[in-house]
């Protein structure tokens, strides 16, 4: 059953994975460079764990934000912005309470609501919705699965620690 | 930005009304929000399309799942979505599916009214054989894919009725978290006739086996024109999984399991309920043999030993769609077809529009005749567009 979810997931990354590529020592297309989109992610990361999302919601919303760089010319000033509209669709996709991402739009983050709203809009667009990216914390959890139905003994282990 | 590029971008903006014409076609309407047929008003295709409005405004939670789960979902006999429209003027969600004339549910309901009617009107053998392949395809694709989608899993679990009915996945959000037990659901939305008995016990997790128990019963009302565990439900509000009057009627047509057939019975949550409130002697005389065989369906035909299979007690013991989709039932002739209409006249009447502001209370009073014979059933709040998709194949009018 892992094996048939390992192959799956693999498929799905294929499927929908888009990297931005560096140009010129920027990302192609744009006028991020990588020490602007380095820190974009780091304040992703704080932001995430502010509104207490989970792992799987950040490492969405990064792969949300990277097939958005791939696939549209943005500008830096638009980055921010394009970060965290990433990260509250990340949450609607993975999180179950609807009342945390709502405060984010408000909270802390210099954007108004209408201009995440315009920006969601944008988004969804241009990755025809397609928000069910295979992220690295989908493999963790599969290889994790596979290796603790293989080696049982080392969730004992783990647990006498 | 500036005012011109605004405007051109207006401009360049696909909307929703210049596209389509649905004015006045409204087919459907409940939570979900309301669906239209729709058809083009270039006329690059005269083709028919439904066109769904999201209830509510902006992307919500659901709106932004549903959709982008409908984005994975690639089967024939899963409805697929063609285009998401977002109106910048009202900030409503559209989205655009293929038409379908008929559905399951109009079909069920066409049978009950005219059998209650007395004047009984069989489905066509073939049909049905050619209808259940195509639930067990859909179901066995997201059976296999849940694992993918937990969301999937919500919406697997009694799915095959908005699968081939309405595949309305708005209703998914009912299914919003994973840890509630089943009898939190709406219960309008979850009727009581097709619940597997081990829900009714108080199982709490969603199973495939539940949808498969499910299919049994829609393939034993395809075959008889009557819901084979029909039951009056007054207290449809009910809280409580365990639901005597439903059991008994399972137990009527059923008998009551023996021990042999379903070990795992003294496990339920409510076991010590039922062996407070049923005596096994009661039920002695029934078996489901004896009830098809009333219907005319004789113990060993195919299609009994398959509806047996699917009408197992013991979950564990219940066939997987997988098994389903090869028995001989589907080897032997007429064989299952793609169009489930094939070689038939339709007898179903199309859709009817409904008008803009009708009332709630009018519409049910529309669906009433089909209602006295059958107590205070209230119906799952069904989209009234999406079926097996190959069902709208016949376009000519009857």
């Amino acid at each position: 059953r892992l094996g048939t979810l390992l192959l799956n997931t693999l498929a799905r990354e294929m499927r929908l994975w888009r990297a931005p590529v560096l140009k010129n020592g920027c990302i192609q297309g744009s006028d991020i460079s990588p020490p602007q989109y380095q820190e974009v992610i780091v304040w992703l990361r704080e932001m995430s764990s502010l509104f207490q999302f989970s792992s799987e919601t950040f490492a969405l919303g990064v792969y949300v934000l990277n097939s958005l760089l791939a696939a549209v010319k943005t500008q830096q000033k638009y980055l921010k912005c394009v970060a965290i509209t990433s990260l509250i669709l990340a949450a609607k996709i993975n999180e179950e309470d609807e009342a945390r991402y709502t405060n984010v739009s408000q909270s802390r983050c210099k954007f108004s609501t209408a201009e995440i709203l315009r920006m969601e809009r944008v988004i969804l667009n241009k990755l025809h919705w397609d928000l069910f990216i295979a992220t690295p914390m989908d493999f963790i959890h599969i290889f994790h699965g596979l290796l603790m139905s293989r080696r049982p003994q080392l969730m004992l282990s783990i647990s006498q620690k | 930005m500036d005012h011109d590029f605004k405007t051109r971008l207006a401009a360049e903006r696909e909307r929703v009304e210049d596209l389509f014409e649905y004015e006045g076609c409204k087919v459907g309407r409940g939570t979900y929000g309301h669906v239209y047929k729709a058809k083009r008003k270039d006329g690059k295709d005269e083709k028919e399309y439904a066109l769904k409005q999201i209830e509510g405004t902006g992307i919500s939670m659901s709106a932004c799942r549903e959709i982008a789960l409908l984005r994975e979902l690639k089967h024939p006999n899963v409805i697929t979505l063609q285009k998401v429209f977002l109106s910048h003027s009202d900030r409503k969600v559209w989205l655009l599916f293929d038409y379908a004339e008929h559905d399951l549910w109009h079909i069920i309901k066409f049978h009950r009214a005219s059998k209650a009617n007395k004047k009984p009107m069989q489905l066509p053998r073939g049909m049905v054989k050619s209808l259940l392949y195509q639930i067990l395809d859909g179901i066995h694709y997201l059976h296999a894919n849940w694992v993918l989608h937990r969301d999937l899993v919500k919406w697997a679990v009694y799915g095959f009725l908005c699968l081939c009915v309405s595949a309305d996945m708005g209703f998914a959000r009912l299914f919003n978290s994973p840890l509630k037990p089943l009898a939190d659901l709406d219960p309008v939305v979850v009727t009581f006739w097709y619940r597997a008995p081990e829900l009714l016990l108080g199982a709490r997790h969603y199973t495939k086996a539940i949808d498969i128990w499910a299919i049994g019963c829609i393939f034993a009302e395809l075959l008889t024109s009557e819901p084979i565990f029909h039951c009056r439900q007054e207290d449809i509000k009910t809280s409580n999984p365990f639901h005597h009057d439903q059991l008994d009627r399972i137990f009527s047509v059923m008998g009551f399991p023996a021990d042999k057939d379903w070990e795992d019975i003294r496990k339920m949550p409510e076991y010590p309920t039922l062996q407070k409130d049923f005596r096994r002697t009661t039920y002695a005389n029934s078996s489901l043999i004896k009830y098809m065989e009333k219907h005319k369906v004789k113990p060993d035909s195919k299609v009994f030993l398959l509806l047996q299979k699917l009408l197992t007690m013991d979950p564990t013991k219940r066939i997987t769609s997988e098994q389903a989709l090869q028995d001989p039932y589907f080897l032997e002739d007429p064989l299952p077809t793609s169009d489930v209409f094939a070689g038939c006249q339709i007898p179903y009447p199309k859709r009817e529009f409904l008008s803009e502001d009708e009332p709630e209370e009018k519409t049910e009073k529309v669906t009433m005749s089909y209602r006295h014979g059958l107590g205070s059933y209230k119906g799952p709040d069904l989209q009234k567009f999406a079926c097996t998709k190959n069902m709208h194949t016949q376009k000519s009018c009857i």
